[in-house]
C-alpha cells in the first residue's frame, strides 16, 4: 500500500471515531463560535469605547491615556453626548465670566485651561529655537489676550524653559494658541482605525491556535494514551490489522482531529489578517512553529501517557501535562514578551516562547527595544527550533510505534537516539550560546541541561520491551558509553566554539573526575528507573542519587573554574567537608556507594523488586 | 488454519512460566477447546496465538509459516477476543463495529452490511444506537464476540467467550462457532464450563500448571480416559400384569450383580435406570440375561459415554499455579 493511502487509511477510523455522530457536528459549532469569539474580540478591543476595553488598549499600548491625549492635542474627551454638552456649557461659562462650576466637569475643564496657561508661561520665557520664533510671539500674544497683562520679551521667570526639541509639545501649544485657550470638546471614540479591528482578531486568533496546538493538543493525546493504556483497550488495537507505525499514527490523529477542527477557522483568521493588516512571512513561521512544536509536544505527551497510563488514572496524567504544559507556556510567553538579544536563542528551546514572539512579529505588537523583541533578528533561533522539534517528534512517533505494537525491545535505535543527542545539543547551544567572557556559563550550563534530553534518549535504548526484567540482559557498560560518547560530543562542540584554553574544565583532574561520575551515575540512574521495577525503597534511592548527581554538578562547575581562582578559595575534594567532617564523610562514602548499588540493581534486577505474576 | 505450537514457553517475571515446553497441533477446521484451571496458561497462550504477546521461547507456525514481526497480514485473518477486553463505554455498538472493521481494513461496500449482520446475529439491533457503557453484561460480551467475527476471520480465538451469556445465548454461541467452522475457520476456545465444550469441540488440550497435560481428538481422549467406568442406562417397559416384574425387580437383580444405581426417571412410557457396574461388559451381559430370565421388560440397554467432565475430573490435579 502505497505510503499516503496507508497513513489516510490508518488515521480514517481514529479521526471518524472522535467526530463521530454529533460530536463532529457540536465541534463544529464550537469551532464556528471560538472563531466568532476571536472575530468579536479583536473588533471588541479595537472599537470598542468602555471603560474597561480602553483601560486593556492602554495597558497593551495600543492607545495613549485619556490624560495623555488631552494633554497632547489640547482637547477634553466626554465619555458620553451628555458629559461633551456639560463641558461645553461649562467652558461657555468661563470664557463669559460667569461663575464656574465645581463639580467634575468644572475641575477637569479648570484644569485644561490650567495646564494650557502653565504651557503658555513656560512657551513665553527664553529664548525659542528660530523655527518656533513665530510660534512663540504668537503664545505670548495668546497669553497676554488672557491674562490681559504684559508679557516682556525673552522674560527669565522661576518657569523651566520650554522643549522646544519635542514634537509633541510643540504642537501641543500650537493646539493652544490656535483655539485661543479654549480647549475642543469631542466625545470619545477609539484611536484605533477599523482596520486595526482585523489586526487584533489576527492576535488573537494566534493566540487561541497557540492554545490550541501547544497546549490542548498534547493534553489531549496525553490524556487518550493514557486511557487506553489504563482500560486496557489498546491490545485489541494491537492485535488489529493496523501495523504498529500506523497504529501510532491512528492514535495521534484522532485527537488531533478534534483540535484541526477547533484550529482550521483560527488559522484561515491568523493567515487572513496577516495577508491583509500584518506580515504573511511572520504568521507562516507562526504556523510552522507551532505545528512542529506541537507535533513535538503531542509525541511527548503521547509517550508519557502510555509510560503513566498503567499505574495513574488518565485524569491525573492528563492533569499533570496540563499543568506542566501551563507553566512552561507561561514562562514562553513572559520570555518571548521581555526578549533581549541575550535571550533570543531560547526560542529554539521553547516552542511557546517562539510562537508567541512569531505572533508579535506577524501583527507588530510590542515595541522594537523590549516588548517580544521586535529589533531583534530571531529567523535562526525560530528556525533552529522548528527544523529541531520536528526532528525529535518524528524520532518521538518511532519510538511510540515501537512501544504500542511492542516490535522491538529498545524505543530508539543507536543512530536514531545519537540524531536525537546532536539536535538536543544544537538546541540547547542556540539557547545558551558562547559567551566571550563566562566560557562556564556556557559548556557546564549547557552540559546540565543537556543531561535531562540525553537521559531520556538513554532510557528510549534500554530494552524494555515484552521480556521480564528477570531476562533482559541490560548491556550497561554500551549503554552507559553510549551516553558518556554523546556528552563527549558535546564538549567536543564546545570547546571548537569557545576560545583555546578557556575550558578549564579539561585541566583540572577534579573536575574531570567529578564530570566523569556525574555522567556515568546520570547514565546508570536512567538505566536503573527504565529496566528494572521500583519499589518505594528503590524510588526513595533514586531520590537519593538525584540529589547527589546535583551536588557533583555544582562540585564539577566549582573544580572548573581558573587555577588562580581555585588557589584563592582553598577548595576541598569534598564540599560537605567544610559543614563537618563526619558528612564529608558520608559524602564520600555515597560517592562510591551510588554507582556500586545502581550496579547491582542493573546487573539483577530481580533482587530490587518482587516477582510479579500473570 | 493450521496451527501448530512447537515448544512454546512464556515467562513474565523470569522467574516461573505461565506455559512451557507447550506442542501442540490444531487442524484446519476444527474447533479445539482449551481447558484448565486458573493459572494454567490459557489465557497466555491464546494471547501468543493472536500474535499480541510473543513467546519467551519456541515458535507458533500458522499454516507452516512463522509470523514476522508486526505482522498485520497475518492479524487481519484472526478474531481474538482476550480476557477482560473492556469496551470504548461512549460508543454505541454500530460504532464499535464499524471502529474495528476499519481497524481491519474491511472494504467500504462491505462493512455497513457486515456491521448490520453482526447486529442481527448477535440480537443487537435494538441498542445499535446505545452507548456500550448502558448495555448489560451478555451484550457486551455479545458486542465483543460480534467485532472478533466482524471480519470473517480464518482463525477465531476466543477466551472465555461464555462468560455473561445467559443459557440461551450459551446455546447462540455455539451455533455461530458450528456456522464459523462450517465456513473453514478455525476456532481456538477456552472455557471453564466443559459443558459447553463437550459437544463442540473436535480438539482438546488440557493444561495443568503451565503445561500440556493431554492433547488431541475429544473422541479418543474419552475413549482413552474412561476405561474404568461402565456406565448403561437400561429402559424397562412397565410389566403386562400386576404381578410382572417392575422397576423395583430390576433394581433388585442389579444390586444382586453388584450394579451401583446412579440414577433412575420415566420418559416416553418407560421407565430409565442408569446404572454403574465395575467388572467390564461380561458382567453387564450376565446381568442383562438375569433381569430377562426375571421378566423385566428390557427395551435397550446402551453404555452412557463418559463426559467431557469426567475426563477432566479424573486427568485434573485441580491445582493452580
Amino acid at each position: 500500500m502505497p505510503r499516503a493511502l496507508s497513513i489516510r487509511s490508518a488515521a480514517r477510523p481514529f479521526v471518524a471515531r472522535a467526530l463521530r455522530g454529533p460530536r463532529g457536528r457540536r465541534l463544529l459549532g464550537l469551532s464556528v463560535l471560538l472563531a466568532a469569539l476571536s472575530a468579536v474580540l479583536g473588533t471588541w478591543l479595537a472599537l470598542g469605547t468602555g471603560d474597561f476595553e480602553r483601560a486593556l488598549r492602554v495597558g497593551f499600548d495600543l492607545e495613549e491615556s485619556r490624560h495623555r491625549q488631552e494633554d497632547r492635542r489640547f482637547v477634553l474627551i466626554a465619555d458620553s453626548a451628555e458629559d461633551a454638552a456639560g463641558l461645553r456649557r461649562e467652558l461657555e461659562r468661563r470664557f463669559t465670566g460667569q461663575t464656574p462650576g465645581y463639580d467634575e466637569i468644572g475641575y477637569r475643564a479648570g484644569n485644561a485651561i490650567d495646564m494650557a496657561e502653565s504651557r503658555l508661561q513656560r512657551a513665553a520665557v527664553g529664548e525659542a529655537p528660530r523655527a518656533h520664533r513665530k510660534l512663540q510671539g504668537d503664545a505670548i500674544l495668546a497669553l497676554e489676550t488672557w491674562s490681559k497683562e504684559h508679557v516682556p520679551p525673552l522674560s527669565k521667570h522661576s518657569l523651566p524653559e520650554y522643549n522646544w526639541y519635542d514634537a509633541d509639545e510643540v504642537a501641543a501649544l500650537q493646539a493652544v494658541v490656535m483655539r485661543g485657550m479654549r480647549p475642543a470638546v469631542e466625545q470619545y471614540a477609539s484611536p484605533l482605525p477599523p482596520i486595526d479591528a482585523l489586526r487584533l482578531t489576527g492576535v488573537f486568533a494566534g493566540g487561541a491556535l497557540l492554545l490550541l496546538l501547544l497546549l490542548a493538543a498534547p493534553v489531549l493525546a496525553g490524556t487518550q494514551m493514557a486511557q487506553e493504556t489504563h482500560e486496557n483497550t489498546l491490545q485489541p488495537l494491537a492485535g488489529s490489522a493496523l501495523r504498529a507505525q500506523e497504529l501510532a499514527l491512528g492514535l495521534t490523529a484522532g485527537p488531533l482531529a478534534i483540535v484541526g477542527v477547533l484550529a482550521a477557522p483560527q488559522l484561515l483568521l491568523l493567515l487572513g489578517a496577516a495577508a491583509v493588516v500584518g506580515h504573511l512571512g511572520a504568521a507562516l513561521a507562526l504556523v510552522a512553529v507551532v505545528l512542529a512544536g506541537g507535533a513535538f509536544l503531542v509525541m511527548l505527551g503521547q509517550l508519557a501517557g502510555l509510560a503513566l497510563g498503567k499505574v495513574r488514572s488518565p485524569g491525573l496524567v492528563g492533569g499533570g501535562l496540563a499543568a506542566t504544559l501551563g507553566i512552561l507556556g507561561g514562562v514562553g510567553v513572559a520570555l518571548a514578551s521581555e526578549l533581549s538579544e541575550r535571550t533570543a536563542g531560547t526560542l529554539a528551546l521553547l516552542p511557546q516562547a517562539a510562537a508567541s514572539h512569531s505572533l508579535a512579529q506577524a501583527f507588530g505588537i510590542g515595541d522594537g527595544d523590549r516588548g517580544f523583541g521586535l529589533a531583534h533578528d530571531t529567523t535562526v533561533p525560530v528556525l533552529v527550533g522548528a527544523v529541531g522539534m520536528l526532528t525529535l517528534a518524528l524520532l518521538g512517533l518511532r519510538a511510540l510505534a515501537r512501544r504500542v505494537g511492542n516490535t522491538s525491545l529498545v524505543s530508539l535505535r543507536r543512530g536514531e537516539a545519537l540524531v536525537g543527542a546532536v539536535v538536543a545539543m544544537v538546541l540547547v547551544t542556540t539557547a545558551n550560546p558562547p559567551h566571550p567572557w563566562r566560557a562556564e556559563e556556557f559548556y557546564l550550563l549547557n552540559l546540565g541541561l543537556l543531561s535531562i534530553p540525553l537521559a531520556i534518549l538513554l532510557m528510549m535504548r534500554a530494552p524494555t520491551g515484552d521480556v521480564p526484567p528477570a531476562m533482559r540482559r541490560t548491556p550497561v557498560g554500551s549503554l552507559v558509553g553510549e551516553f558518556v560518547g554523546w556528552a563527549g560530543l558535546y564538549l567536543l562542540l564546545a570547546a571548537m566554539l569557545l576560545r583555546e584554553g578557556s575550558m578549564w574544565l579539561l585541566w583540572q583532574p577534579v573536575a574531570l573526575l567529578y564530570t566523569g561520575w556525574f555522567l556515568v551515575v546520570a547514565a546508570l540512574l536512567a538505566l536503573r528507573v527504565a529496566v528494572a521495577p521500583m519499589t518505594f525503597a528503590s524510588r526513595l534511592w533514586a531520590g537519593v542519587c538525584t540529589a547527589m548527581l546535583a551536588v557533583a554538578f555544582c562540585e564539577m562547575a566549582v573544580w572548573a573554574r581558573s587555577g588562580d581562582e581555585l588557589a584563592f578559595r582553598n577548595q576541598s575534594v569534598f564540599v560537605f567537608t567544610e559543614l563537618s567532617p563526619l558528612l564529608g564523610l558520608v559524602q564520600a562514602a555515597l560517592t562510591v556507594a551510588i554507582p556500586w548499588t545502581l550496579l547491582r540493581a542493573l546487573r539483577r534486577p530481580s533482587s530490587v523488586a518482587p516477582v510479579t505474576g500473570e | 488454519m493450521r496451527i501448530d505450537l512447537r515448544n512454546l514457553g512464556k515467562t513474565y517475571d523470569g522467574d516461573r512460566w505461565a506455559i512451557r515446553g507447550l506442542d501442540l497441533t490444531v487442524p484446519s477446521g476444527s474447533i479445539c477447546g482449551l481447558i484448565g484451571p486458573n493459572g494454567a496458561g490459557k489465557s497466555t497462550t491464546l494471547r501468543m496465538l493472536a500474535t499480541v504477546m510473543r513467546p519467551t521461547e519456541g515458535e507458533i507456525r500458522f499454516d507452516g509459516r512463522a509470523p514476522e514481526i508486526d505482522d498485520a497480514e497475518l492479524r487481519r485473518s484472526i478474531g481474538f477476543l482476550g480476557d477482560g477486553n473492556p469496551l470504548y463505554k461512549h460508543m454505541s455498538p454500530a460504532e464499535y463495529l464499524r471502529f474495528f472493521g476499519e481497524c481491519f481494513r474491511v472494504p467500504d461496500k462491505e462493512l455497513d452490511a457486515a456491521v448490520e449482520d453482526m447486529l442481527v446475529t448477535f440480537d443487537l439491533v435494538d441498542k445499535r444506537d446505545a452507548p456500550a457503557g448502558s448495555l448489560s453484561k451478555g451484550m457486551r460480551q455479545r458486542l465483543l464476540i460480534a467485532r472478533c467475527l466482524l471480519h470473517r476471520p480464518r482463525l477465531l480465538i476466543l477466551d472465555e467467550p461464555a462468560d455473561g451469556l445467559d443459557p440461551r445465548g450459551r446455546s447462540e454461541l455455539r451455533a455461530i462457532l458450528q456456522r464459523t467452522r462450517e465456513r473453514g475457520a478455525t476456532v481456538l476456545i477456552s472455557s471453564h464450563i466443559l459443558r459447553e465444550l463437550d459437544d463442540l469441540c473436535d480438539q482438546l488440550a488440557i493444561l495443568q500448571q503451565g503445561k500440556l497435560v493431554v492433547a488431541g481428538d475429544v473422541a479418543d481422549i474419552i475413549e482413552r480416559y474412561e476405561v474404568r467406568r461402565f456406565v448403561y442406562e437400561l429402559r424397562l417397559l412397565p410389566p403386562t400384569s400386576a404381578d410382572g416384574a417392575g422397576s423395583e425387580r430390576a433394581r433388585e437383580v442389579l444390586v444382586q450383580h453388584r450394579a451401583l444405581i446412579e440414577a433412575s426417571g420415566f420418559e416416553d412410557g418407560c421407565e430409565t435406570i442408569t446404572a454403574q457396574i465395575p467388572g467390564g461388559e461380561d458382567r453387564m451381559a450376565d446381568a442383562l440375561a438375569a433381569l430377562v430370565s426375571a421378566g423385566v421388560r428390557v427395551v435397550t440397554c446402551s453404555r452412557v459415554r463418559s463426559r467431557l467432565e469426567d475426563v477432566y475430573n479424573r486427568l485434573s490435579e485441580d491445582r493452580v499455579n
